[in-house]
């Protein structure tokens, strides 16, 4: 069993960031500074960066996934197929991380093979406790026996 | 192709084959543990992991870690006794099971896991509750009343709770899911 990323001693959880937006690249770059986990982020500007970030084998493949919607290129909508069409990313979580609170957004997404829906909060706190709550979440389903096929949240 | 399966029965086959592959007696001492008989060497054993890990079996070796696991086996158990789940409280069934008491119990678990124990014993009832959406055979009712809820209503707070969704939105998603990705 691996240990959580609290303990600096271990390999950081490593974490995607697919978002255009550069001060929600930053905020969330802050956030995760501040939760004092051990995290690596990996900062991807669009769809089409995050797919060819993928193509190469070299790349790490993350522990999880933060995916915006509305990307220019290739929105987060149309990677997910994509996405979950690779093998190496079978099991890894998708979170979609979006200003969109609609419904239709949400479940589209979950349907398409996300795992996570979060609506992007407005509130530095608020943002932090999300990500706190899905680095916990998604911890349990990397170390314990959760079944990563019926793992499905909304935030 | 819908498939029902039985983890330990799974994972009993995957060390039976492995041990014997690599001539190493063992005793099982409960369902996740085993105790190898005799001394194998180091080379052995490390094969032995590795050829485990790829079937996503650990092995455990840290005794913080050996007794995480002890506990989230006691909870397995718990949650899945089904209709005669304990009428003791966890935390005393916990402490009486492991032989520590409840306090440092929970301080190792949420050290290792990030979370409390209350918070996991609740993640792996809904995790269960999932399974029972994805069937057809077992109504909410039926799932509510398995589960040691007290009511329905209890059981659909806790899921939203969790899971931002309530059952029926959980099942509509997963069930349009599976057709897309068939």
């Amino acid at each position: 069993m691996a240990n959580p990323p609290s303990k600096t001693s271990n390999p950081p959880v490593k974490v995607i960031l697919a978002d255009d937006d550069q001060d929600d690249q930053i905020l969330f770059q802050d956030a995760i500074e501040s939760l004092n986990l051990s995290i690596e982020l990996i900062p991807i500007n669009h769809g089409k960066e995050l797919i060819e970030y993928f193509d190469n084998p070299m790349n790490p493949i993350p522990d999880i996934i933060f995916l915006d919607l509305n990307m220019p290129y290739l929105s987060g909508l149309d990677c997910l197929p994509i996405l979950r069409k690779m093998e190496a990313l079978k099991t890894i979580p998708i979170a979609i991380y979006s200003t969109s609170s609609s419904k239709r957004d949400m479940e589209e997404s979950l349907i398409r093979g996300a795992n996570i829906y979060i609506n992007k909060p407005h509130d530095f706190s608020k943002l932090k406790l999300i990500i706190k709550k899905v680095m916990e979440i998604n911890w349990q389903y990397m170390n314990s026996d959760f079944d990563p096929d019926t793992f499905v949240m909304s935030i | 192709m819908m498939l029902l399966f039985n983890h330990s029965k799974i994972v009993k086959k995957v060390l039976q084959k492995e041990f014997k592959r690599l001539d190493i007696p063992f005793e099982a001492v409960s369902s996740s543990e085993i105790k190898p008989v005799g001394n194998p060497c180091k080379e052995k054993m490390k094969i032995l992991k590795k050829r485990l890990a790829e079937y996503g079996i650990q092995v455990v070796e840290d005794p913080k870690e050996k007794l995480v696991a002890k506990i989230k086996e006691v909870i397995h158990q718990m949650v899945y006794s089904e209709n005669n789940l304990p009428t003791t409280k966890n935390s005393v069934l916990l402490s009486e099971k492991l032989g520590y008491s409840y306090g440092y119990l929970s301080t190792i678990f949420s050290e290792s896991t990030l979370i409390s124990i209350e918070n996991y014993i609740i993640l792996k009832k809904i995790e269960l509750v999932k399974l029972y959406l994805l069937r057809n055979d077992v109504s909410i009712t039926e799932t509510a009343f398995k589960l040691n809820y007290s009511s329905v209503g209890h059981l659909c707070n806790q899921f939203k709770k969790k899971t931002g969704l309530t059952p029926s939105e959980y099942q509509s998603i997963m069930s349009k899911r599976i057709a897309a990705f068939v």
